[in-house]
């Protein structure tokens, strides 16, 4: 580009006229063009050059550096918070505008060190904890430094704690940040709201429409669907070693461990000790303590010390008291015990509550009836105890363990807001990895016999044995609910026959040709292919009758999720060689059915073209085998569902092929099964075929019963 | 010649220049120091003096957090703690009692009180009740409204029901009344208290209702993507080019031929955008029933029953003022999520939406889950292997009581008169393993609807069809013993005792309705079939015609199920080689084929 422009500045047709004196003038002129555009350059690639090398980009820096910020005694004070508000009202969502990724961009204003007129700081300039949030929000994938791009905005105003700060000063200082705008998409944290004497639920700084992500809330001061409830954090998560220990039965039945309580709380527990004798521990503060041991980390009954938070691992239940504020600190010790909160607090607003289903880890009593609360938890099965146990754990180590942990949960909720529809399930907040990985969810899970009137298409896959595909298609069109027949036309080297040639058949035929000679075109989800049921056919399939292949697709409209087919196969265990093996025996049980001649979902196509795991698509073209094992586990793996074969057992004989029959294959080829059984279990890393010994027949096969009243007379003969 | 050289030189001097500061560049920039501008900061910096920093709270201020005498409710909102006196459900657990109206009874009134009638926590008497429901009607004398009730005792205790939103000016303050209303607006909803109900159509089925119209899982091909509900209540159809829909529901142009549909006809496409506001109500269960997946644009109003039912599993919730990305979301969305938006829609208009009694019960149900303390447990038990076999007869529906003993998952019933060989037995425990949630019985009856009695029948004639299995030998999941004892109406049951056949008919409408398919039939060896009396229903000849109190049963039946939920079935489950050209001695299931 600069060369361009220095040709256009310089006109070669001017230079043989130049004079001498004018020569050096018109070189200092160019000198300083180019020095001007070269600078242009530089300012404009600078900063970018420095942002991609990381290295030098993080800071060293002192807190006590930290820049000083003066506020007016008269600056402006921001509205209290908007009860009314909501992410429709009060969130401008333009600012998170289109995003590939769906993923909010968060900015987080520089720390300054806020003074009053007459200079006494208004806060601690920051706490540890607030620090490792922000470093937290930093490190992560939301973080933006460009405040222009951001959609949301994280003061470093310290309000974790209401009790460390002068409140209407913090609030002044919130006001004038740059891009405060009554709050509007700015965030703030808050963990201890409130102060004596009434101790209010909500962070009592005014804060216009600002969102606040805070612990404790209760249900008159938490904007449903707006603010976020956290937890609040429990040092000693990060200060305590406290190995895991799995559910089941434990010494104390219950156990309260909260030292500052209500008397009339304290009562209550004490009657309930007084009424279950040894289930019950009730521990206090400890009074004689030696010097130098810390308070927090005992606990005392009677006369007996216990250490804190371990004792907790000994209960099955331990209580969460409401103190002077709903939320507490303790409910995180609670869970990362394992042992089940039962949260006495009415009105609160358990943590994360949006997303976390707490009834699966939590027992939630009313204050009033604290007496009952020993019966009402001995209802609960031993089974669902260790469930609440096992999900307790997992809540404290998904989102409690870490102050990391409570940013990125509080910004994965605002974010889903945002991005409704790429938000986060249910399951993906509740279950616990072990589930996630162990569940099936069969994606076709309603029960629904799809209307017989849609039919089938038939998918004939055929190389050039054409003879062989006529017959085939003439038999199949007998079949009254085809509605259409596609043949896959797997040569390239030879074009299928004109159409005049093919038979006339009552349906519409379509021939698709392929660029390549691979088994995995019999299942690719043709546009064409516009039923739900599709029947894969070989082109060497002519022993089934009209009646079998009908009655086939009946089987299939009652079973939709399944692969419905007629020969079966079985894998079985070899215990000499430790391995899987394939049988095609005639053996009381299947566990698949071959693609030779199967119905199954066009949903299937999909997921085998796109949704194969590992390089078992490629691995399959390449060997030009196994296509239809390979269906088979996909198929059971994601529905967890075994086959249904269709009709008894008969000789797959054609005149002019090789059998697809087992029995009539040699040796090399069970093998070769045998190793593809052994590939596709180490891929899905687990076994998923189903073994059953059922098969289906038409309700009257082989009954005493006239023939010629039977649906399906024709079902079994050669 | 001389101005070539001054052209060379002047060329070579700028190229060097030009050379100079590019290859100087870089060397500049690493000579200059790492003064970063001001505001363009590269992260939360990594403060040297961070291990000095203090904790957010003094260590023991987490502890000592003064005690606070407890609290009563603070003005202002309601929640069940604070409003709702639980004492009263302590004893026979949720209670309800329903005010009647006291001038003429509207359509709208009579349903509702029909409903909680038929359910087993209606009172009659309002002492003992533990919820008071006051349902507010559109009466036909205009504007008129429901008074204040006697036990009103400001609102406590009390349920305010009003299926169609705001009938009439409230004459009193509703205090510490829930609201159950249908699609309130979010700002004056109090979660965890109101419970948001359907916007339902004046003419919604008492019982039963409608199925669901989706007929198959996937969409179809040639379907459009996009259906906008109108404001004049009907549907418009867009396909993929929707680019001209603008957001408030209307098009600039058709594409295709004419595509509007009128309100009554529902569309056919993948989704459904549904403007947010709240009128638009009505559209949102159209479309569920369609199974089209409701795109809802920032809805000022509560989905129904929000507290139980996890919407993003069946519906898109998105914000009107992102137009773009919902539409490049829905284009995008793969098919796997599209198919499961698809099926929960049908999942949850057949549970919760498709008749008045159904959604007044799962009103009733949210609150009896509230006013419970305990935790509900998993829904459905998983595990299936041991198996009891129940057998009592004072009774006849007795045999379908959940006995606490009976702590496995497979239920046998037998008569006492059943004779099943063990490899019958064992082969259908086998199949009933596969599918656990149907019923796997060895004797069937077919239904049929005939026409000249214009009314259901059902015959034990043996048929290229079945129905229904009888119960005097199957095999099914003990689950149902709970449904059919808990949450089948009691006149059903009281039927079903009155007439021994009719435990079969409602065992198997039960079992249908709640899985929507038909039963299994497993082979059944011939001379029993032949020898049928013991096994056979009383009551009944060789004839298919069935007896009257017989007939009666199926069709009073239906009626109590508002629809027959029986399903067809034309196939049985054999044994792997059942009747096979092997020899006998590779069949595991050889006594099955004995002449």
């Amino acid at each position: 580009m600069c060369a361009a422009v220095k040709y256009n500045l310089r006109g070669p047709a001017l230079i043989p006229r130049m004079k001498t004196r004018h020569r050096i003038y018109y070189i200092t002129l160019f000198s300083i063009v180019l020095l001007g555009l070269i600078a242009t350059g530089v300012f404009q690639f600078w900063p970018h050059s420095i942002e991609s090398s990381n290295d030098w980009s993080v800071e060293k820096r002192s807190i006590r550096d930290v820049p000083v910020v003066r506020l007016p005694a008269d600056s402006p004070i921001p509205e209290r918070g908007d009860l009314s508000c909501r992410m429709h009202t009060c969130f401008d969502v333009y600012r998170c505008g289109f995003n590939p990724k769906n993923k909010i961009k968060v900015y987080i204003y520089s720390l300054k060190k806020y003074v009053d007129d007459s200079g006494v700081p208004v806060s601690n300039t920051i706490s540890r904890e607030y620090n490792e949030l922000l470093t937290a929000i930093s490190d992560s994938d939301y973080y933006t430094d460009d405040i222009n791009r951001a959609c949301l905005f994280v003061p470093s105003i310290d309000v974790l704690n209401q009790n460390a700060l002068r409140i209407k000063e913090t609030a002044q200082a919130l006001a004038q940040l740059s891009r405060w705008d009554r709050g509007t998409n700015h965030l703030l944290f808050n963990m201890l709201p409130g102060g004596p004497p009434d101790y209010n639920t909500a962070l009592d700084v005014p804060r216009d429409r600002a969102l606040l992500a805070g612990g404790g809330f209760s249900t008159w001061t938490y904007r449903q669907g707006y603010d976020v409830s956290i937890p609040v954090y429990s040092p000693l998560s990060a200060e305590v070693d406290l190995p895991e220990r799995g559910p089941g039965p434990r010494r104390y039945f219950l156990l309260s461990s909260q030292t500052a309580l209500h008397p009339e709380y304290r009562e209550e527990l004490d009657a309930l000790q007084a009424r279950h004798g040894a289930s019950v521990l009730v521990l206090e503060k400890c009074t004689n303590l030696s010097e130098g041991v810390p308070a927090v980390r005992k606990r005392c009954h009677r006369h007996q010390v216990f250490d804190y938070p371990q004792v907790l691992q000994e209960a099955t239940f331990c209580m969460v008291l409401r103190g002077a504020r709903l939320g507490q600190a303790v409910l995180s010790d609670v869970l990362r015990a394992g042992c089940v909160p039962v949260v006495i607090a009415d009105s609160y607003i358990l943590p994360f509550s949006e997303v976390l289903d707490w009834k699966r880890a939590s027992v939630v009593v009313p204050e009033e009836k604290m007496s009952d609360v020993y019966s009402i938890l001995q209802s609960i099965p031993q089974r669902q105890i260790e469930e609440m146990q096992r999900q307790a754990r997992w809540f404290w180590e998904a989102y409690f363990q870490s102050i990391k942990a409570i940013a990125l949960a509080t910004l994965q909720i605002i974010n889903d807001r945002i991005y409704p529809y790429a938000a986060s399930s249910y399951e993906e907040w509740n279950d616990p990895p072990t589930v996630k990985w162990g569940s099936v969810s069969n994606p076709l899970f309603l029960p629904l016999i799809p209307p017989q009137s849609q039919g089938f298409t038939a998918i004939v896959l055929t190389y050039d044995r054409v003879e062989s595909l006529f017959r085939v298609i003439t038999e199949v069109s007998k079949v009254p609910s085809l509605a259409k027949l596609l043949v896959v036309w797997n040569n390239q080297n030879k074009n299928p026959p004109e159409d005049s040639l093919w038979p006339k058949i009552r349906v519409p035929l379509k021939v698709v040709r392929t660029a390549e000679n691979k088994l995995s075109n019999r299942f690719f989800p043709y546009d064409e292919i516009e039923t739900e049921a599709v029947l894969a056919i070989d082109d060497d399939i002519i022993m089934l009758t009209s009646d079998e292949l009908q009655f086939g697709y009946e089987v299939w409209r009652e079973f939709p999720d399944r692969l419905v087919g007629y020969p079966g196969r079985l894998h079985l265990w070899d215990h000499e060689m430790n391995k899987w093996k394939y049988e095609s025996e005639w053996t009381n049980e299947v566990s698949m059915v071959l693609t030779g001649a199967a119905f199954y979902h066009k949903y299937f196509n999909y997921l085998y073209t796109y949704k194969m795991p590992g390089d078992i698509k490629s691995w399959v073209d390449a060997h030009m085998n196994c296509e239809d094992i390979a269906m088979n586990f996909l198929v059971a793996n994601v529905t967890g569902k075994a086959v249904i074969k269709v009709t008894p057992r008969k000789k797959f004989k054609c005149p002019e092929c090789t059998a697809i029959d087992g029995l009539s294959l040699d040796q090399t080829h069970m093998v070769e099964r045998s190793e593809c059984i052994n590939k596709f279990a180490s891929v899905f890393g687990t076994m998923p075929l189903k073994v059953v010994e059922h098969r289906a027949d038409p309700v009257l096969y082989k009954d005493d019963f006239p023939e010629k009243l039977k649906s399906f007379p024709n079902i079994g003969s050669l | 010649m001389q101005s070539w050289r001054r052209k060379a030189l002047l060329l070579a001097l700028s190229a060097s220049w030009l050379l100079v500061l590019l290859g100087a560049f870089p060397l500049l920039r690493l000579a200059v120091p790492t003064r970063p501008r001001a505001g363009a900061s590269q992260g939360w910096p990594r403060w040297l003096d961070a291990e000095l920093l203090q904790s957010f709270s003094q260590p023991g201020e987490l502890l000592e957090d003064a005690p606070e005498p407890p609290q009563g409710p603070r003005g202002g909102s309601c929640d069940w703690g604070a409003c709702f006196d639980a004492s009263k459900c302590r004893g026979g657990g949720l209670k309800v009692f329903v005010y009647s109206a006291a001038g003429p009874v509207s359509e709208t009134h009579r349903r509702i009180l029909a409903s909680i009638e038929g359910s087993r926590y209606h009172t009659s008497n309002a002492a003992e009740a533990c919820l008071l429901l006051l349902p507010l009607t559109r009466d036909s004398s205009a504007g008129e409204c429901s008074p204040v009730p006697p036990q009103w005792n400001g609102g406590r205790n009390h349920l305010v029901l009003s299926l169609h939103p705001a009938p009439c000016p409230r004459t009193f303050q509703l205090g510490q009344a829930m609201v159950a209303e249908a699609s309130p607006t979010v700002d004056t909803f109090r979660h965890g208290f109101d419970v948001a109900l359907p916007l339902l159509p004046e003419a919604h089925a008492l019982r039963g209702g409608a199925p669901g119209q989706l007929r198959q899982h996937s969409p179809h091909p040639r379907v459009a993507l996009l259906a906008l509900a109108e404001e004049r209540g009907g549907w418009h159809t867009a396909g993929t080019n929707f680019s001209a829909c603008p957001w408030d529901g209307r098009c600039e142009q058709d594409h295709g031929p004419e595509q509007t549909h009128p309100g009554a006809t529902l569309p056919n496409a993948t989704f459904c955008l549904i403007p947010g506001h709240r009128p638009d109500a009505s559209h949102f269960l159209q479309a569920l029933q369609a199974g089209c997946i409701p795109v809802l644009l920032s809805p000022r109003w509560e989905l129904p029953f929000s507290e139980v039912i996890d919407w993003t599993k069946a519906a898109i919730v998105t914000d009107k003022r992102l137009p773009l990305q919902v539409l490049a979301a829905l284009q995008q969305m793969p098919l796997t999520r599209v198919l499961a938006l698809r099926q929960q829609t049908q999942f949850l208009w057949d549970a919760y939406f498709s008749s008045v009694e159904k959604v007044i019960h799962t009103t009733l149900e949210i609150l009896v889950l509230w006013s419970s303390e305990k935790p509900p447990p998993p829904r459905w038990p998983e595990t299936a292997v041991p198996l009891t076999v129940s057998e009592g007869h004072r009774k006849v529906s007795d045999r379908f009581f959940p006995y606490n003993a009976i702590s496995t998952d497979a239920i046998l019933s037998l008569d006492a008169h059943s004779s099943l060989s063990t490899s019958e037995v064992d082969f259908a425990f086998v199949v009933w393993q596969s599918f656990p949630e149907r019923m796997v019985g060895f004797l069937t009856w077919n239904h049929f609807w005939d026409e000249a009695l214009g009314g259901w029948g059902y015959t034990a004639e043996r048929a290229n069809e079945f129905s229904m299995v009888l119960t005097s030998a199957a095999f099914y999941h003990r689950y149902y013993h709970t449904l059919f004892t808990h949450s089948l109406p009691e006149a059903l049951r009281a039927l079903a005792d009155e007439a021994p056949t009719c435990v079969d008919v409602l065992m198997n409408f039960l079992v249908a309705a709640v899985t929507k398919l038909p039963p299994i039939k497993v082979p059944y060896r011939k001379q029993h079939q032949e020898a049928r009396p013991p096994l056979a229903p009383e009551g009944r000849g060789p004839r298919p015609e069935p007896q009257p109190p017989v007939r009666n049963c199926i069709n009073q039946m239906a009626a109590g199920f508002g629809h027959m939920p029986l399903v067809s079935s034309r196939l049985r489950l054999d044994p792997v080689l059942f009747k096979d050209s092997v020899s006998v001695l590779r069949k595991k299931y050889r006594s099955l084929e004995k002449p």
